[in-house]
Parts: structure tokens; sequence; C-alpha cells
């Protein structure tokens, strides 16, 4: 069970492996006949925001929330691993590491210790369209935390000693994430689907750790780091006339450089083949198999309906995939797909680790799955199942501070305002039978889809000959 | 900070408490009732979002299954899931998800525990779907041969097929207890799991799952008298059942240290897992390994991370706890560890990282804290017990493990107090005392040097 809140990419993944159960059949589940009624579905009322702008440009969300006494902070800027320069694939990851590792006036240990001394711990991550730093202090002690974020997003320093010692354990960590087969298979799958467009790039690469240095990280940071170019989300226990004081003392004298802003990455297109792409991992008692290909940005009008039918397929433990291959054939602890959101694509993922021998198996139970989304309209009770659900979770997702301070980021980095969380969930009530058929049979063909399987090459071979489709090592 | 002496008796029993202003000791709501039939039902009202959290653990955990069927606690929990006689397999799954809910179980050492999630708006038919299985269950071979694939492809997915295989959790208590109730891993074994049976899973099922075995906490968008009549009218026609007399699981003293290492085919940097064995849940030295924990292993603040890898740069990351990771330090209630997993790069000697280790260890058993190191340590583990006390189904969980353990909540509101209680010379005496090299054991886990067939290969024992 997860209890804090994770990386949002952490929250997706987690998704995959999270142990799902369901229907067998597949015709609407009989209720027992004494099953109490749900409540009235309320539509989900989005939090109310204080938005306003500092004369510097700098953009602020405010959240006033009483209670839980303490307040999230989250501070955005536009840029991150799909702006990274071409020959330094995964700066942004480097920059994200190092940035509350020192400023002009305090070490990384000061920095550590003044946050931890306050009740928080400064976080900091960098996304395909963003970087964000963010903490979380108690209430009393936001003053505290206030600073530290503005001097860290003001007067980092990138200190030599700490870029050595980070490049050093990035590149351990890197190894170590090369030990995952499920790294393996996103940093391919992106690397097929999105080919040369800069959203292909997950990680940094061991060559480009080696390049950064001190003086390159200042320079990302001086371009992307910026009041015209950043958000300020503060969600919690606070007054606004008393909040809105402290970041002017903290943020009012930003100025920024006045570099050309970081590029923002283009729409790519949907590159598929006809072919399996193998990561060989000898030994492995598992395959993990990942199918995935883009869909529309959240600004298209099926973004909504996209997602809703994604929930059906396998975005919820009831969902198909997981009723079929964990709960009806036991293929897997758990199989699902999930919805990565770009500022300008979508991925769609489903994906399982299986044991060795029903690799063949499984992977025939996808195809099934994706072309019958394809082909079929669903049930009525499973598309209302769906955006109930839908609606449901975004209400808890929120019962956080910190995650929707997070979401906040994740939303104006990709263009939105805090508004849209509310718009789609009504959007969401008027996707019809028909909308989920048309998206079916646009993004979700299996013929469509790019394939990834990590796990012993032998295996994956003999289990995938009677497919009759290309077998090829991935990039 | 002030500090203040371990909460009077009078707290310990206070029956209602409402949270007050933003202050710095906050507070949450605790209501408790119980049903005839031994049900303890906890609420605490909060109305901040429009949504509830439950949970629901039983007394009973992987500590105290039989022997020859280790497994067997957590392959029972995913039997919970398959179903019953009123609503067949696959209802639980549709009724909360459509509710906007989500749903999920764990298996611990002491207890099972069973949590959802949800709008306010499905709380009825959510309690009604766990008052039914707590009645009883679909017992069908089909259903257990598909859990036991299903677990299976668990123990795969997150131990055989992952480096490092969460060795500083599974294979960490297997080295420093001798007794089976404490030293068989929580997955089990596959041939166990074999020869688990239907008749095997009903008494078990009819030993431990009943309401005076049970804790059920909501928390969220309620009122107290609301929940006490739901829970009345869900719960209240389940029998209690004499549930079996708790074994002695107490562990033989160790003496001497214990050191093991382990080949890793996945990984492609060394670690090690270093583990001491901790006081009882409630001796006055627990708070205090809490703190010790917080002040060692925890953070880019800690002492073990300043040392080991900012200023000797012998190893790369450092994580801890006690009854770290799968579980937190006050969710146990017979042995455990304070357990730490330390990654290491390549050109670094095992020997050189320990002795950076111990040198830091020493230092804190010798010197004790400075003022400013406990008092951090002690604000850090204030503000995260706070954190834990956000979202309802956590708070669910805290509020229902702390009564299944104490027959009260009251330890919700008091960890603070405890907190704030603990002193430097505590600190002290508690790493002279439990910190011994005696009292430790230590799994190096080393990338192999060929293939091997399984994820660790043990190589020697020293």
């Amino acid at each position: 069970m997860t209890r804090n809140p994770l990386r949002r990419i952490a929250v997706l993944f987690a998704l995959i492996f999270t142990p799902v159960f369901g229907v067998k059949a597949q015709k609407a589940p009989k209720l027992p006949s004494d099953l109490p009624a749900y409540g009235p579905l309320k539509p989900y009322a989005g939090p109310k925001v204080i938005s306003s702008k500092l004369p510097n440009g700098l953009t602020v969300w405010l959240v006033p929330r009483p209670g839980y006494p303490k307040v999230a902070f989250a501070l955005a800027v536009h840029g991150g691993l799909a702006s990274d320069p071409k020959d330094l694939p995964g700066l942004s990851d480097v920059l994200a590491s190092t940035i509350t590792l020192g400023t002009k006036t305090r070490t990384a240990k000061q920095l550590s210790e003044e946050i931890a001394a306050a009740g928080g711990a400064l976080n900091s991550r960098a996304d395909a369209d963003s970087v964000v730093v963010s903490t979380d202090v108690p209430s009393w002690k936001m003053q505290i935390g206030l600073r530290l974020l503005a001097d860290i997003t003001q007067s980092a320093a990138f200190p030599e000693d700490q870029v050595a010692l980070t490049k050093k354990n990035s590149a351990e960590e890197l190894r170590g994430q090369e030990a995952r087969s499920i790294f393996l298979a996103r940093r391919a799958l992106a690397k097929l689907v999105f080919g040369a467009n800069p959203y292909s790039v997950i990680a940094p690469t061991e060559d480009a750790i080696a390049k950064i240095s001190s003086e390159l990280l200042l320079k990302a940071y001086l371009t992307e780091f910026r009041p015209d170019q950043s958000l300020l989300v503060a969600v919690g226990d606070f007054d606004a006339a008393e909040i809105v004081p402290l970041i002017h003392e903290a943020f009012g004298k930003w100025s920024g450089s006045q570099l050309a802003t970081a590029p923002v990455a283009p729409a790519p297109e949907n590159k598929v083949s006809r072919n399996i792409y193998v990561v060989d991992r000898g030994g492995s008692v598992q395959t993990t198999m990942l199918l995935g290909s883009i869909g529309p940005t959240e600004r298209d009008a099926n973004y909504v309906p996209f997602e809703v039918s994604d929930t059906i397929l396998g975005g919820m433990a009831s969902a198909r995939l997981g009723s079929n291959i964990r709960e009806d054939k036991g293929y897997s602890y758990g199989a699902g797909s999930l919805l990565q959101t770009y500022a300008e694509t979508s991925l769609l993922y489903s994906g399982a680790n299986v044991r060795n021998a029903v690799t063949g198996a499984a992977f025939n139970e996808f195809w099934y799955e994706l072309n019958r989304m394809a082909l079929t309209l669903p049930r009525p009770d499973e598309l209302e199942r769906a955006q109930r659900h839908l609606i449901g979770s975004q209400a808890l997702r929120l019962q956080s501070q910190v995650e929707l301070a997070n979401q906040f980021c994740d939303l104006w980095s990709r263009g939105l305002t805090w508004d849209t969380l509310e718009r789609e969930g009504s959007e969401i009530l008027n996707v019809t039978l028909e909308d989920a058929a048309k998206i079916g049979k646009e993004y979700f063909p299996a013929y469509k889809q790019t394939i990834v399987m990590v796990g012993d090459k032998k295996v994956i071979m003999e289990q995938m000959a009677p497919f009759n489709l290309q077998i090829e090592s991935a990039p | 900070m002030t500090r203040i002496g371990i909460c009077a008796l009078a707290l310990m029993l206070a029956r209602a408490t409402v949270p007050g202003p933003a202050s710095e000791s906050w507070k949450v709501p605790v209501v408790e009732r119980k049903l005839a039939n031994g049900l303890t039902v906890i609420v605490s009202e909060d109305h901040t979002s429009p949504t509830f959290g439950l949970c629901i653990s039983y007394g009973i955990g992987y500590r105290l299954e039989p022997e020859g069927r280790s497994g067997f606690a957590h392959l029972f929990e995913h039997f919970m899931f398959q179903g019953t006689p009123n609503a067949p397999k696959g209802i639980f799954s549709s009724v909360i998800d459509e509710g906007g809910g989500s749903f999920n179980g764990a298996t611990r050492a002491d207890f099972t525990e069973y949590v959802d999630s949800a709008p306010i708006s499905a709380i009825d038919p959510i309690l009604w779907l766990e008052a039914d299985r707590m009645k009883t269950l679909d017992f069908s071979v089909t259903n257990l041969d598909n859990q036991r694939s299903v677990v299976k492809e668990e123990a795969r997915s997150t131990i055989m097929n992952q480096a490092y295989g969460l060795f500083y959790a599974v294979d960490l208590p297997q080295k420093a207890f001798d007794t089976f109730p404490n030293n068989h891993s929580i997955i089990g074994d596959f041939k166990d799991l074999d020869a688990a049976s239907i008749p095997e899973v009903k008494a078990f099922y009819e030993s431990y799952y009943s309401p005076n075995n049970a804790v059920l906490a909501v928390v969220g968008d309620v009122n107290p008298d609301e929940v006490f009549a739901k829970a009345e009218k869900y719960f209240s026609a389940i029998p209690a059942v004499k549930n079996p007399p708790k074994p002695d699981v107490s562990e033989p003293p160790q003496t001497t240290e214990r050191q093991v290492t382990q080949e890793d085919r996945l990984a492609h940097s060394p670690a090690i897992a270093v583990g001491y064995r901790m006081p009882p849940r409630k001796d006055r030295d627990a708070i205090v390994g809490a703190v010790v924990a917080e002040l060692l292993y925890r953070g880019n603040a800690s002492i073990l991370y300043q040392k080991l890898v900012q200023e000797k740069k012998v190893a790369v990351s450092v994580n801890g706890g006690v009854n770290w990771p799968l579980g937190n330090q006050f969710e146990y209630n017979g042995p455990t560890l304070l357990a730490a997993f330390i990654v290491y790069p390549n050109e670094v000697k095992e020997s050189d990282l320990l002795s950076a280790y111990d040198s830091a260890v020493s230092s804190l058993a010798a010197n004790g804290p400075s003022a400013s190191e406990l008092d951090t340590a002690i604000t850090k583990l204030r503000s995260d017990w706070d954190s834990q006390l956000e979202i309802p189904v956590d708070r669910a969980e805290v509020m229902s493990l702390a009564t299944l353990f104490d027959g009260t909540p009251a330890m919700v509101n008091d960890i603070p107090n405890e907190l704030e209680s603990v002193s430097a010379a505590d600190v002290k005496q508690f790493a002279a005392k439990y910190l011994a090299k005696t009292n430790r054991t230590i799994i190096n886990r080393v990338p192999a040097t060929k293939p091997a067939m399984s994820s660790g290969n043990e190589k020697k024992n020293q």
C-alpha cells in the first residue's frame, strides 16, 4: 500500500502492478438484492483557487484549506526533459537532483538541516514538460518553507563537489534502474514511439551524465528558473491575507535572466511497426510486456472520452485487463493500462509482468482486449462504472495537499488552468457509448500498438513464434 | 521546544477530542464504541473532502501461520477478494469502482488489514461488502488455485525478478531471528502454498475472521452517530467466535553478530542490510528507537547520509527504520528489527563501508546526539506523524491498528508527546544497548559474477 503521495510517474507505474480484481464474465454483474444503493453522485467540485500574478510575472495559485495544519508549496517552471539540449539527454534530471544541494548562501547540509528542523524536506523532480521543487511544512513554519524554496529557485549554486557526487550517484542510480525490467520497457517504448521527438527521453544516459558540469547546470537553471515562466502553488492551512506578504517578501525581488526561454517539444507522430522489440534480460523469471501508442493532447475534445475508454480497458480494479489476465487466467499479479499526459501529446500503455511460460498466452489476451475495445461497444454498465470511478478517484487524489499542489503544477506545465479538473469532471459524465466506440476504433486497435518485451530472449522467441510477428532487439 | 513526560493516564482514557486551531499540538477527533459481538468501531470526523476512508484490521498476521504453511496468511488475504455466496467474485471490485473508490489489502507480521477509500456517497454499499465478507466466503477450489498463481506472480514481480529482491525486508529477518514465527517470509514457500487446502482455508477463516478479532475505523466526511448506526446495521448480526490463544512468539536472545553474503544476479551495485533486534512495542525504549532511526537513517540531514554518502563517499544511498520497510515504527506487536538498506559503489570495499558506519554509530552511543540534531529529528517525526493522519484512509489505518494492538486508539494523539519526551541521554543509552554488534545481523549482497538460477543465491554463512 502506498501511504505517501509519490511522484506522478511512480504512481502511474504502480498502477500497472497494483493488485486488481474483477469480473470474469463479459456480462453485467448481477448485484446482490440487499446491497444498499449509492448516495447521489455529486459532480466533482474542484478546489477554490485565488490566482494572482506578482509584478515580476510569477503566477501564484493559492488554495486555503483549514484543518490539517500544514502547507504544501510547489514551484514549477517550464522546461524539463523534453527541453534538454539534444546532446545532453536527461540534463533536467540531474538539475532536479542538484538544485537542492547548495545556494549562494547555504550549503547542501544547511539546506537539509534547516528544512528538517521545520519538519519538512525539499523535493524536486524533472518531468517531460517541467521541473518542480516543493516542500510541505507545518503551518507555523510556512515562512521557513517559503524562504528555502525561494532561495533554491533564485540562488541555486550547483557547487562543484555536490555536482561531482550527484553525477557519480546518478550513474549508479541509472545502473540500478537498468536492473529493473519496467524501466527498460518504458525506456525502449518511449524511444520507439517518439523516435526523434524529445519526449523519447525518460532518463539521462551515462554519456550525458559524464558530460554534465556545474556550468551547464547553471546555464539550464538560468534559462528555466525565471518568474515569468514559473508557477507557485500553496495549498493548506493558511489565511490568504497572511501568506501573500510572505510570498512577496520571498519572491518579489526575483528578476530572473533574459535568456531565451526553454524550447517546447513539438507534437510527435505515432510511429508503429508490426514488430516485437525485445530487451534481453537473461535469467528473468518473468516477461514484462508493454503495448503503447500515442493519444490526444489534454486540450483535444477526444481526451476525456479517451480517458474513460482507458479506464474501461485497464484503469480500474474491475477493468477488462485485470479481470481477464489476473482474475480469470492467473497469469499476472496485475495487468492494467494507464494514460501518461504530456503538454503536446499523451501515451497509452497497457502491460503486465507475466511468468515466462504464459508470455504468449498473456500477449494473446492483450491483443484480444485491445481489439475488443476497437471493434465493439462497451456495455452501458462498464461505461457508467468508468465515469463514476474517474470522478471519485479525482476526489480521492485531491484529499492530499501535496498531491493537489503537484497536480496543479502538472496542469499548468501542460498549458492548462486549475479549473480543468472541474471541467473534465463534467465532461466525463457526458461521454456516450458512441464516443467510446469512436475512440476505441481510432486509438485502441492492437495493430496500432508498439510492443516491447523485457525478459529472457530465448523464452520470448519461443513463446511469440506462433504470432508470426517480426522480433527485433529494442533500441 | 518543551519536553513533556509521557502523557498522563487521563489522556490515554480520553474518548473524544476535537480539533483546535492550527497550533503545534494538532489533535484529531476520535470516538470509539464496541458492538455486542465484540467489533470495535472507531470514528474520526473530518469534513475537509467529501470522501471517507476505512480500515478493518484483523488480529492475524503471518507470524501466527503454522509451520509448513508459510505464506498462508497472505494467500488468505487474496482469498478475501474472491467473492462470497451473496456477492460472487467480481462484485466487490465492481461496486467499489463504480462508487468512485479504491481498495487494497495487506498482510503483515501481526495483522491483516483491508482498506477502502471512496466518495462519501459510496459508504453504505462498501460497509455492506465488508460485513458480507466477514460472514462467509465462497470457498471454491478454483478461486484458491487462481490466487495461488497470482501470489506466485506477486513473488516473481516483487522479489524474484527484482534487483536486491527486497532482501532487507525478506531475508534479513530470516537471518536475524531463530524461531519459525519470526524467521519465515510473508510470501512463503511455493511448496507450502501448493499444499494449502480448502479445509485449511475455511478453518483459518473461522478461527480468526470474526468481529471480536477485528477493528473497524472510519474517517472522513461522516458523523460518529451515523457511522455507529451503520456499523450496527451491517455488522451486528455476525456472531463472535472464540479465537485461538495467542502463541508465544518470543525469541531466544541474540549473543553474537551474524554476517551473511549473498549474490544478486540482477543488481549492478553491492548493498548491505543491517538489522538490530528492537525492544517490545510498549517498552519505553521503543519510542527512543523511532528517534534513533530518524537520526541515523532518514533523509539528507541524517547522520549516516551525511557521513557515508556526503563525507566519506562510501555509499550511494541510505534508508531504514524500525519495522521497515513493511510497516512503520508503531505497527508491530512482536520481535522486530531496526533495519537499514545501504547501496554502495562497486569500487568500495564492504569493510571500508562498515568501518565508516561503525564509527558513526559508536559516536552516537558515546556522545549522544547534539541538541539541534535531536530537536530536528523529533520535529520531523512529529511532522511526519501528522502526515500519516491527513488522508482519511491513512488515518483509519493508524487508528485501527493502534486499537487492535493497544485496545484503544489513544496513541494517535499521544505520539507527539511521547516523541517530545525523548532526551539525548535516552538516545545515548539506547544506542549503547541496542546498536551493539552482538545485537545485529548484516547481509552483504553483491552482484553475481555469473548468472545464477534464482534472484538471491547465498554464498556462505560466516
